[in-house]
């Protein structure tokens, strides 16, 4: 573009001037036309400079111009600007202050110091000015400024010092901000590592009315920590709150004069989505103007409506101004926009209807919208434009720095940012994907719009090369969760295989990826080398081992380690382990490493002898399969041991698991039962456990010859199980000696069968039969039955009371003499 | 209020072939208390113990069966219903009716593929329920030594009964050593299973201590740690037992056969309607009568065999469960279901005494089993924990004014002695039979005492770790702990109103019938009628109050009754003066 340049003269007949540089015939070479008139609108040709090489032309259109200003002439505005300098309203001065502080003109500074010196509000506006020029001749008046109490002045002045670049100053400024910082805050940033997350911490943990002011003094201090504290304590600070947003307020003020898009855009998107969900609160508040106290509105809709308003004026002075950083601070507003924060039916052909800066940043540029100033909302107006037609504002700002696209493409999570970034990529600056970085392309993958990570994808493969892969980035695909960043991933995994399945290290990087069919892959492919590679597993297994004694990163990583140590490494593993260090090992761990223990234990058969059986029984009731198959095993080879001693044995049988249950199960029947004896069969029997009570019941039955019957008869009546009684009760008919005194022996048993209120019918029913089979022996048996049954008449079931009547009756008639509950009367026989 | 407990080891029972060791872990935080014996019966401490834990984990309340699924599926069958309607064609509905075989098929088949996984997460649910519970929910019982009787005290999980096993030293061949003091300790169900392995032929050990069972395992020591969050009603329920069962209570005894009888029928039937409760019918000089409603099936009690284990009674002998009181009464109680939790003591029971507060009061049962005892205390109804429905049995007894030096030094005595009648007490302290009583009342009423019913002798038991204190014993006798009730304030001032006259009062062998006109905060005049013992404790009482017409006694008597009460102290008290 060729430059163009104004000029007014306030004395000179011929008021206005304009210097421009045009295109002589010969392309090669250009004109500066010098005219003249005494207004705009009536410019009469005056002079023609030239032909100039393209080289030539700054130096001569300076000349040029120097020429114009010796004539007395004035760059258009800034004499009328300097003239509203000492107009009496100050709302004008300050405005004009400002604008001059945006044209960065030198010539103004004198005479902003001069206002300066008897500003009131227009105090901020000229120090703004003065810091935004950059002259040095400003540095002690905004000192002054800078050291004063009122957070205004106070903000203005530290900004425009870092602006002029006045170190001294800045330095001086530091401390206060320091010492005005709560204690803990600035302990804290003393401390010999702070870090955001600590400073953030430590802020909240204040009291809320002194929380504002220690953010904005920590975003003062605009070192690289402090401003990313700033930032995440912005991200969780409410805006509608008394004591709070007057200092984000002066931290959005602050990044407007400091240029930093980063924190201007995140507050930009978030005063404008907050504002959609609070009007604000109502507070009485001390007025910064005068000092009174009033009730004021907190973040309030006129207040969310200024700012966004003024977010956008920013925006479009920095594209007059600062045309080079335009393009950027409007990318950082946009990618913090998110899908939820859009409606649906909202995209870059119907409008973003109250997303005010969206839409004017998109679509500022489209005539087919038209702005309700009063609700702030674009809505769509009856303009129809052409397909091509580009809609955002300042479209050759976008141009001009290409990289702001990217920005847009690694970091916008909403489809219709990508949507107008992947076009300009597509048809305007189809080659700036090649200046991507890696970590762009790689947050690219994250796009939530499929040709974003397309884009990213086909520049990855363009960029790939097998004999050097960027290890970094090819661990991001293999992590990533779409299946098509993966598919690369893996594509350049099967590629660099040479590579890297020839390094443990990488190996073992590979191995403890984040996702499963990476891994699966990687065991996959390594199974065959590692087979024929014994000094890479030597290198590999410690590695291996490592990573299984550390907690487990994600899960499924001790899995596939598990399963290429028992594929491949399990000799290597065996050496590096000792028995007791793999005992160890058992107690803690991911359940896949334990089980890995397991496996590895159970082919020590000097475990048993190391562990002992005790131990072995603890290992046995592990939680983990792997472990007590393991512990079984070695069980299994320690059969003499436990011939010898099998009480762990019943200990193992009444294990809360199945398979020690049965495998102990198993020992036993090994074992010879016989060898038991009494105490061993009676410790089966008394389990509560009803399978191991059948293993016993099964032993006692098969050893029957060899076993004191009637002792294990007196035994086995105390069993409290309701399901052992049948079986008490079969020996109890077959094998209790005669006579009263055994008989007697069995009273509470028969009592507790009789007297279930969850009975057994049949044994029950056994029980009496019994009795009275017993009691029609002998008198003395009578009177025990007699006593044992003369409860059981009184009970109301039927069938009790019968077969117990019966019962007495029967003893009865056959032994007049024995005291019983009943009596017969009527000469009954 | 939380509690923690904390258990050096855990409770367990080791056996060996041979040999048993029952070891309860204490609760470590709580004074030093043990005992170390040896069972002579341990098959019958088994039960007992067994109808503990029934007791600790038994939750009656009544909750409503969730039936979310069966509303889903309702729903389901209407959408079906509403489609179907919709559907025309007879092709289409034919079609529909295919799909929805299939549908059933896959889904049939789905649900065998996933049996196992279903399977696996029932069992694991259970485990956690059951870790859970026992480390949250499970409260531990209090054990108390005494120099002649080791006793479990705790509550059911619904808070609605109240049992206490009391195991007199003759259950030991041998005691070796003991500490007296009261303490918590470890319990659960695992416990419980391995108790159920006690056997007379194993020789075991009885050990309460500190250290408790204690296996190093892997991956952590034997130490275990409880933090409960006990309710307030619990605690209270301990206090409000005592008060019960130091009121005078209506006594008559059973036969365990009879409570066979009893629990026996309502096992085998389900009341689907009411009336549901369990109705004493008690006639001077008769044998009583236990009814089952609705079903108005009657059991007449019987005897149970003579204490001195003579012969037993024949049917002919038997005069029955003869009820010694001067008046027939009525008495109905709720929950019965509760008594099943006594099961597993029936078959070795010798006599059941059965203690009744009244008409919808709680009942108490008391189990000789020889060498131990067992009471089972049960509230009301189920859903009316000791506490929970405002029951104020305290209100019924009438305490005189004890000052904080005479109830520390009652407490001190009771400390010292471990256990003594209230004469015992007002012997040693010199404060005179009702002071002592009414100090032993204020005593159970904050946890430093109870009452053993069967035993008929107040207990020293701290149920609290905290000492006690004089700040605690002036708290307890203070006029505001004494009148924190709103029924007892509302008393006080309709008897300082002068709003309450005593019409008639006839002295009768027990005590005084009385009958009066008291008019409440409400304004309405209501006749209280009322049976005070000698000691101004309520006997019987009635009102023609809406309160009482309501509730009877089950929420402790109303302020009408509780003024004509006072305005008969104060009649007595004038009398005193003028005869004096």
């Amino acid at each position: 573009m060729l430059p163009t340049a104004r000029f007014y003269n306030p004395d000179g007949p011929d008021r206005v001037a304009e210097v421009a540089v045009e295109q002589a015939t010969d392309p090669d070479f250009f004109l500066i036309q010098i005219c003249r008139g005494p207004s705009a609108a009536a410019l009469r040709h005056r002079a023609t400079l030239g032909p100039y090489r393209g080289e030539q032309v700054p130096a001569q259109f300076d000349d040029a111009v120097r020429e114009l200003r010796r004539e007395g002439f004035w760059p258009a505005g800034l004499h009328a600007l300097l003239s509203d300098l000492e107009d009496t309203q100050p709302a004008v001065r300050a405005h004009a202050a400002a604008r001059l502080g945006w044209r960065r003109n030198r010539e103004a500074v004198e005479k902003l110091l001069a206002v300066l010196s008897g500003a009131i509000d227009e105090t901020c506006a000229v120090v703004d000015a003065l810091g935004a020029i950059g002259d040095p001749r400003a540095i002690p008046a905004v000192r002054q400024q800078a050291a004063r109490q009122l957070l205004s002045r106070r903000r203005s002045g530290v900004e425009a010092l870092r602006n002029l670049g006045d170190q001294q100053g800045l330095n001086e400024a530091r401390q206060r901000a320091l010492e005005r910082l709560p204690a803990p805050v600035r302990e804290r940033l003393e401390s010999k590592a702070p870090n955001p997350a600590a400073l953030v911490q430590d802020v909240f943990a204040l009291e809320v009315q002194h929380q504002g002011l220690a953010f904005d003094t920590l975003y003062e201090l605009a070192t690289p920590l402090t401003v990313a504290a700033t930032r995440e304590i912005l991200r969780k600070v409410p805006f509608d709150r008394i004591h709070l947003w007057r200092y984000v307020k002066s931290v959005f003020k602050r990044s407007l004069l400091r240029h930093d898009h980063e924190t201007f855009g995140w507050l930009a998107y978030a005063i404008e989505m907050r504002g959609r969900t609070t009007k604000g609160t109502v507070a009485t508040v001390k007025s910064g103007h005068d000092g009174q106290q009033r009730s004021t509105r907190i973040f309030g809709r006129n207040t969310q409506d200024f700012l966004r308003r003024l977010s956008w004026r920013y925006l479009r002075t920095l594209a007059c101004w600062l045309p080079e950083e335009y393009a950027h601070a409007a990318a950082e507003i946009v990618i913090h926009y998110r899908a939820e924060d859009v409606p649906a039916q909202c995209s870059l052909g119907t409008g973003f209807g109250y997303r005010y800066l969206l839409h004017r940043i998109l679509l500022g540029g489209s005539k087919r919208f038209r702005f309700a100033a009063r609700r702030m909302y674009f809505g769509a107006n009856k303009a129809k434009v052409a397909a091509n037609v580009r809609e955002e504002a300042f479209p050759e700002l976008w141009d001009d720095q290409p990289r702001a696209y990217l920005r847009v493409l690694s970091a916008a999570r909403l489809a219709a940012a990508h949507v107008f970034a992947v076009r300009a990529l597509k048809t305007t600056h189809t080659n700036l994907i090649q200046g991507a970085t890696p970590a762009e392309l790689v947050a690219m993958l994250r796009a939530p719009y499929e040709p974003t990570v397309e884009l990213a994808l086909a520049e990855m493969e363009r960029r790939f090369d097998p004999a050097k892969p960027d290890w970094p980035l090819l661990d991001e695909l293999l992590a990533d969760e779409r299946p098509m960043a993966r598919q690369v991933g893996e594509r350049w995994l099967r590629l660099t295989a040479a590579l890297w399945a020839a390094d443990p290290v990488r190996i073992l990087a590979l191995l403890t990826s984040k996702h499963p069919e990476t891994r699966a892959l990687v065991v996959e492919m390594t199974r065959g080398k590692l087979g024929r590679e014994p000094e890479l597993r030597r290198q590999l297994a410690p590695l291996v081992l490592a990573a299984l004694q550390q907690p487990e990163a994600a899960p499924g990583i001790h899995d596939t380690l598990a399963q290429v140590v028992r594929e491949s490494l399990t000799a290597e593993l065996q050496a590096l382990l000792t028995v007791p260090q793999l005992a160890d090992w058992v107690a803690r761990g991911s359940p896949s490493a334990l089980a890995l223990a397991g496996y590895l234990l159970a082919s020590r058969p000097e475990a048993v002898r190391e562990l002992g059986l005790e131990r072995l029984t603890a290992l046995a009731q592990h939680d983990v399969a792997a472990v007590r198959a393991a512990a079984h095993a070695l069980l299994w080879s320690a059969q003499d041991a436990l011939r010898a001693d099998p009480s762990v044995l019943f200990m193992l049988v009444e294990s809360d698991w199945d398979d020690t249950r049965s495998a102990a199960f198993d020992l036993l029947r090994q074992i010879d039962a016989a060898a038991l004896g009494l105490d061993g069969i009676m410790g089966l029997l008394d389990s509560n456990r009803t399978d191991v009570q059948e293993v016993g019941r099964e032993l006692a039955v098969k050893h029957l010859g060899v076993l004191p019957v009637e002792e294990l008869v007196y035994r086995l009546v105390q069993h409290p199980h309701p399901g052992m009684r049948r079986f008490a009760l079969e020996l109890v008919v077959n094998h209790l000696p005669a006579g009263d005194g055994p008989l007697a022996k069995l009273k509470d048993f028969c009592r507790a069968a009789l007297f279930d209120l969850w009975p057994q019918r049949k044994v029950k029913r056994g029980v009496v039969e019994f009795l009275t089979a017993r009691g029609l022996e002998d008198p003395k048996q009578a009177a025990v039955v007699a006593a044992i049954l003369g409860d059981m008449v009184r009970v109301q079931g039927r069938a009790d009371f019968e077969n117990a009547l019966e019962s007495l009756v029967r003893l009865r008639l056959a032994y007049p003499e024995v005291a019983s509950t009943v009596t017969l009367t009527g000469g009954a026989t | 209020m939380i509690v923690q407990m904390e258990y050096a080891g855990r409770s367990a029972i080791v056996n060996g072939l041979r040999d048993a060791r029952v070891m309860f872990a204490t609760n470590h935080l709580r004074e030093p208390t043990y005992f170390r014996g040896e069972l002579r019966e341990p098959v019958l401490f088994r039960e007992a113990l067994a109808a503990l834990y029934h007791v600790v984990v038994s939750d009656y309340k009544y909750r409503p069966r969730d039936r979310l699924e069966f509303r889903a599926w309702l729903e389901e069958q209407d959408r079906k219903f509403l489609a179907g309607l919709g559907v025309k064609s007879l092709k289409a509905r034919a079609k529909m009716d295919q799909l929805e075989a299939r549908l059933a098929e896959l889904n049939a088949a789905r649900t065998d593929r996933l049996r196992p996984f279903y399977r696996a997460r029932t069992d694991y649910f259970n485990y956690v329920y059951e870790s859970a519970y026992e480390r949250q929910y499970l409260f531990d019982p209090v054990v108390t030594v005494h120099d002649d009787e080791v006793s479990f005290e705790a509550f059911s999980r619904d808070e609605s009964t109240y049992a206490r096993l009391a195991a007199k030293y003759d259950l030991f061949d041998s005691v070796k050593d003991f500490q007296c003091g009261t303490t918590n300790i470890d319990f659960s169900a695992k416990l419980h299973n391995e108790l159920e392995r006690m056997r007379t032929y194993r020789r075991t050990r009885f050990d309460v201590e500190p250290s408790g069972f204690t296996v190093a395992t892997d991956g952590g020591d034997g130490h275990k740690e409880k933090k409960i969050d006990l309710p307030d009603s619990w605690v209270m329920g301990f206090l409000q037992v005592h008060s019960t069962m130091s009121l005078g209570l209506t006594r008559f005894h059973m036969a365990p056969v009879d409570l066979f009888n009893i629990c026996r029928y309502l096992r085998r039937r389900k009341v689907r309607k009411s009336p549901r409760a369990l109705r004493y019918e008690l006639v001077p000089g008769q044998r009583v009568r236990a009814v089952l409603e609705p079903w108005e099936h009657v059991i007449e009690l019987t005897p149970a065999a003579p204490l001195d284990g003579g012969p037993p009674l024949s049917l002919e002998m038997t005069p029955g469960a003869v009820y010694e009181g001067s008046k027939p009464l009525t008495l109905r109680t709720w929950g019965r279901d509760r008594l099943q939790t006594l099961g597993r003591l029936l078959p070795v029971c010798k006599r059941i005494d059965v203690f009744l507060a009244g008409h919808g009061l709680p009942s108490v049962y008391v189990l000789d089993l020889g060498p131990l005892t067992f009471t089972l205390a049960l509230s009301g109804w189920t859903d009316n924990d000791w506490t929970g429905g405002a029951q104020k049995f305290d209100l019924l007894t009438r305490r005189l004014l004890v000052g904080a030096a005479d109830l520390t030094r009652t407490y001190e005595v009771l400390k010292k002695v471990h256990h003594a009648t209230d004469g015992a007490v007002a012997t040693q302290t010199g404060l005179g039979v009702e002071k002592s009583r009414s100090a032993l009342s204020y005593l159970c009423q904050i946890g430093r005492a109870m009452f053993d019913l069967a035993g008929g002798v107040y207990r020293h038991r701290d149920l609290f770790p905290e000492p006690f204190t004089v700040k605690e014993a002036a708290a307890a006798v203070s006029p505001v702990a004494q009148a924190k009730s709103p029924e007892e304030k509302a008393a006080l001032a309709i008897f300082e109103s002068g709003n309450v006259f005593l019409t008639a009062r006839r002295p009768v062998s027990t005590g005084y019938k009385l009958t009066g006109s008291a008019k409440g905060g409400d304004g309405a005049r209501v006749r209280p009628l009322m049976h005070v013992d000698h000691e101004g404790k309520i006997i019987e009482a009635s009102c023609t109050c809406g309160h009482y017409q309501k509730h009877k006694l089950t929420r402790g008597p109303c302020e009408h009754i509780l003024a004509l009460r006072l305005a008969h102290m104060s009649r007595l008290e004038n009398e005193d003066q003028e005869g004096g």
